[in-house]
C-alpha cells in the first residue's frame, strides 16, 4: 500500500501544517515499531484503531457491516450446499456415465467462472434484460426500512418480525449476489460429495446396509448423507474461508454494504487500520469456524467422541 | 438331498462377469447349487474362487461393474430376476451375516437403531416395541447387558459381540434363508465355535436353510450338511460333506489333505501351482495344470457336472480315496518342509 494516508485524508488542497497535524493525530509520525506496539496495545483493549476514511472506530465500522456479509455468505453457502450435495451424491451413486459427466461439467464450470463475472452476467440477464431482479444496490430498495432485529440479517429479522413485504424485498436483493458467490462454491462440494459417495458405496457397511434390506431411498437419504456429513462439514468450513474472499468481490459488484466492500474502499483510501481490522476479523472468523467444525464433527462421527 | 421340490434356494448355471481393463472378465461360471430346508450348505474355496460373488449373486447385490449374464436364482419357487423381485426379501425372508461385522455395521448409527430398523421393516410396530424385541433377540443369542449393547456403536463393541448383533439382525424377521459370508473370519477360535453353534442351531430349527461361505474346511466339516467346492468361478464338486472330502474331485481331496495336516499341526504340502486369477485364459478343466491325475482329455475339454455317488462333480476322472496320490497331506516325513 504505497502512498500517505494523511495526504489522502487531508485532500489535495491541504497545507503542510494541516497534514502534519493529521499525522500527529493518527500517530503516523511515530516510528513504525512504536505504531505497531500501540496497535497491539489497542487490540488488547478491543480497540482496532480509527478509520481515517470514515473517522469512526474500525471495530464499530466492522460490527455495523458484518451482518450484511454474514447474510450474504450464509445464503451463498445454502446455494452451494443445496446444489452441490444432491448433484454430488447423484454423480457418486450413478452407474450412468451421463450423470457423472454432467456433475463434472458443472463443477468444472464452477471452478472456472470468476464471481465478479458471474455477478455481472446475472445483473445483465436478470436486472438489465429481464428486469425481474431488483437493482444491484444494497440490501433493500430505497425507502424500505430495515427491520429492527437482533441478528442484523435482514431476511431473518424480517421473518422473525413477520414482515413478509420486507422479507421478500430483502430476499430479492440477496438472491443474485448469493448465486454469484454460491454457484462457484458448489463446484468443490460436488466433487467432494461425489467422491465420498462413490467410496462409501464400495464400503463394507453400505453393502451390509443394503444386504439387510434397507430400501434404496433410506440408503441414500439416511445412511449416505449421514456418513458423508462430517466430510461435507469440513469442506463447508474451507469453503467459508473461500467465500469471505469472494464476498469482497461480490459486494463490490452488487454495492452490498458488508465488510468486503468496506475493505475495498479502505484499500483505495490507504486506510491501514480499517484493512488490518478486516484481515483480523476474517482470521478470527476462520479460527472460530474450524473450532465449530471440530465440535460438530465430534457430534456427527461417534468414532471421534471420547469414551 | 438334491431334490428340487424341497429346494429353498436354487442357483442354476449362474454366470457373472466383471468389467475389467480388457473387457468382461468371468468371475462366476455356470454356478449351480441348491439349499434345502433345514440344511446348512457350505461353500468352500480359495481366495478368488468366487465365493463372495456367489453370496452377492444370491442377494442380488453384485458390485459396481459386475453383472449376471446368464442363469437364474430361484428362491422358494420365485425367480429373482429383477431388483423388484428382491423387494421385501432381503432382511425379511433372506437374512445375511457379513464377513467383518465391525466394519459392516454402520459406524454413525448405534447398533440398536440398525437392529430396530430391520425389525420394523419386517412388521409394523412402534419403535419402543421394536426395541424391546431387539433386546429380547440379543438376550436369546446370549448377549449380556443387551440394553447397553443396543446403545453402543460398532467400534465400541468386540468383533464377537458385533457378530451376535449381526446374527440378531439376520434372524430378526425369521428368515427362511440365511447367507453367511465368512462369518467368523477374524474372530478367535472359541468365539468362532460359539457363533457357528448359534447359527447352526438357529437355522436347523424351524426348517430354515443356510448358505455358509468359508475358506475353512474344518468349519464345513463340523457345521455343514452339504458342501459346494468352488474353483476358478465354478462349483467343481457338490454333495454331502463327508463324501466330497473323502473322494471324487481331486481338488477337494487336496484341500482336505491340507486341512488335516493343519489340524495335526504338521506343515501342509501345498497343492502345486497357483489358482488361476479371473481373466486368465482357461482351456479344459481349470484345475488340470495343478492336478496329479490330469490327462490330455482334462487339458482339452472342460468337464460337465456328472453324478458320482451322492455328489455332482465336474471331473473327467473322479477317483476313490485309495486311488489318489497323497496331495496336500504329507505321508512321508521328508515331504515336510521345515
Amino acid at each position: 500500500m504505497p502512498g500517505d494516508p494523511a495526504k489522502i485524508f487531508a485532500g489535495s488542497q491541504a497545507t503542510d501544517t494541516a497534514i502534519a497535524a493529521i499525522r500527529a493525530q493518527f500517530g503516523f509520525d511515530k516510528p513504525l515499531g512504536v505504531q505497531y506496539l500501540d496497535y497491539l496495545a489497542g487490540l488488547a483493549r478491543g480497540d482496532l484503531g480509527t478509520s481515517v476514511r470514515t473517522g469512526h472506530g474500525v471495530l464499530d465500522d466492522l460490527t455495523g457491516r458484518f451482518p450484511a456479509t454474514i447474510e450474504l455468505i450464509l445464503a451463498a453457502l445454502i446455494v452451494a450446499l443445496a446444489i452441490g450435495v444432491p448433484l454430488g451424491v447423484a454423480a457418486g451413486a450413478s452407474a450412468r456415465r451421463g450423470v457423472e459427466r454432467f456433475a463434472r461439467g458443472v463443477s468444472t464450470l464452477g471452478v472456472s467462472i470468476p464471481e465478479f463475472w458471474l455477478g455481472l452476467l446475472l445483473i445483465v440477464v436478470f436486472y438489465s434484460s429481464l428486469d425481474i431482479a431488483p437493482a444491484p444496490v444494497g440490501r433493500l430498495d430505497i425507502g424500505v426500512p430495515a427491520p429492527d432485529g437482533v441478528t442484523g440479517l435482514i431476511t431473518v429479522d424480517a421473518l422473525l418480525a413477520g414482515d413478509l413485504e420486507v422479507l421478500g424485498n430483502a430476499a430479492g436483493h440477496l438472491l443474485l449476489p448469493a448465486l454469484a458467490l454460491g454457484l462457484p462454491a458448489a463446484a468443490p462440494i460436488i466433487r467432494l460429495s461425489a467422491e465420498a459417495t462413490a467410496s462409501l458405496l464400495r464400503s463394507d457397511h453400505l453393502f451390509y446396509t443394503r444386504a439387510i434390506g434397507t430400501p434404496p431411498h433410506v440408503v441414500y437419504l439416511k445412511h449416505v448423507l449421514r456418513n458423508i456429513a462430517p466430510i461435507v462439514t469440513t469442506m463447508t468450513a474451507l469453503i467459508f474461508g473461500f467465500l469471505v474472499g469472494g464476498a469482497v468481490v461480490v459486494e463490490e459488484v452488487f454495492a452490498w454494504p458488508g465488510v468486503g466492500l468496506y475493505a475495498i474502499d479502505s484499500l483505495h483510501y490507504n486506510d491501514y487500520a480499517a484493512v488490518q481490522g478486516f484481515v483480523l476479523l476474517a482470521a478470527a472468523v476462520y479460527i472460530l469456524l474450524f473450532l465449530a467444525v471440530d465440535l460438530v464433527n465430534t457430534y456427527l462421527d461417534p468414532r471421534k467422541r471420547l469414551t | 438331498m438334491m431334490d428340487s421340490r424341497s429346494a429353498l434356494l436354487e442357483m442354476r448355471d449362474v454366470s457373472v462377469t466383471v468389467r475389467g481393463a480388457g473387457g468382461e472378465v468371468p468371475v462366476l461360471r455356470e454356478v449351480a447349487l441348491d439349499v434345502g430346508r433345514g440344511e446348512l450348505v457350505g461353500v468352500v474355496g480359495e481366495t478368488g474362487a468366487g465365493k463372495s460373488f456367489t453370496a452377492r449373486a444370491v442377494l442380488g447385490l453384485l458390485p459396481h461393474g459386475a453383472r449376471r449374464i446368464s442363469g437364474s436364482v430361484v428362491f422358494d419357487g420365485t425367480e429373482l430376476d429383477t431388483p423388484r423381485a428382491y423387494a421385501n426379501l432381503r432382511g425379511t425372508r433372506m437374512g445375511f451375516v457379513p464377513q467383518n461385522p465391525r466394519l459392516s455395521l454402520d459406524p454413525v448409527f448405534t447398533v440398536g437403531s440398525q437392529l430396530v430398523a430391520v425389525i420394523r421393516r419386517g412388521r409394523r410396530m412402534s419403535r419402543t416395541h421394536a426395541r424391546k424385541r431387539g433386546v429380547a433377540l440379543l438376550t436369546g443369542l446370549g448377549v449380556h447387558e443387551p440394553e447397553r449393547v443396543m446403545r453402543s456403536y460398532a467400534h465400541q463393541l468386540s468383533g464377537g459381540l458385533c457378530q451376535r448383533v449381526c446374527i440378531a439382525i439376520a434372524l430378526a424377521n425369521d428368515p427362511e434363508l440365511v447367507i453367511a459370508d465368512e462369518p467368523t473370519t477374524g474372530l478367535d477360535v472359541t468365539v468362532q465355535r460359539q457363533i457357528l453353534d448359534l447359527l447352526r442351531s438357529q437355522l436347523v430349527r424351524d426348517g430354515r436353510g443356510g448358505l455358509l461361505i468359508t475358506h475353512d474346511l474344518g468349519v464345513i466339516a463340523t457345521w455343514c450338511d452339504r458342501v459346494a467346492v468352488m474353483y476358478a468361478g465354478r462349483v467343481v464338486a457338490i454333495g454331502p460333506v463327508a463324501d466330497v472330502l473323502r473322494e471324487g474331485h481331486p481338488y477337494a481331496h487336496g484341500l482336505k489333505g491340507i486341512a488335516v495336516a493343519l489340524e495335526q499341526g504338521v506343515e501342509p504340502v501345498a497343492i502345486p501351482g497357483t489358482v488361476p486369477t479371473p481373466g486368465d485364459r482357461i482351456e479344459g478343466c481349470a484345475f488340470a495344470p495343478r492336478c496329479a491325475v490330469a490327462t490330455d482329455l482334462c487339458r482339452a475339454d472342460d468337464p460337465a457336472p456328472r453324478p458320482y455317488g451322492d455328489q455332482l462333480v465336474r471331473c473327467h476322472h473322479p477317483v476313490a480315496d485309495a486311488q489318489l496320490p497323497a496331495v496336500g497331506h504329507p505321508t512321508r516325513s521328508e515331504e515336510v518342509e521345515v
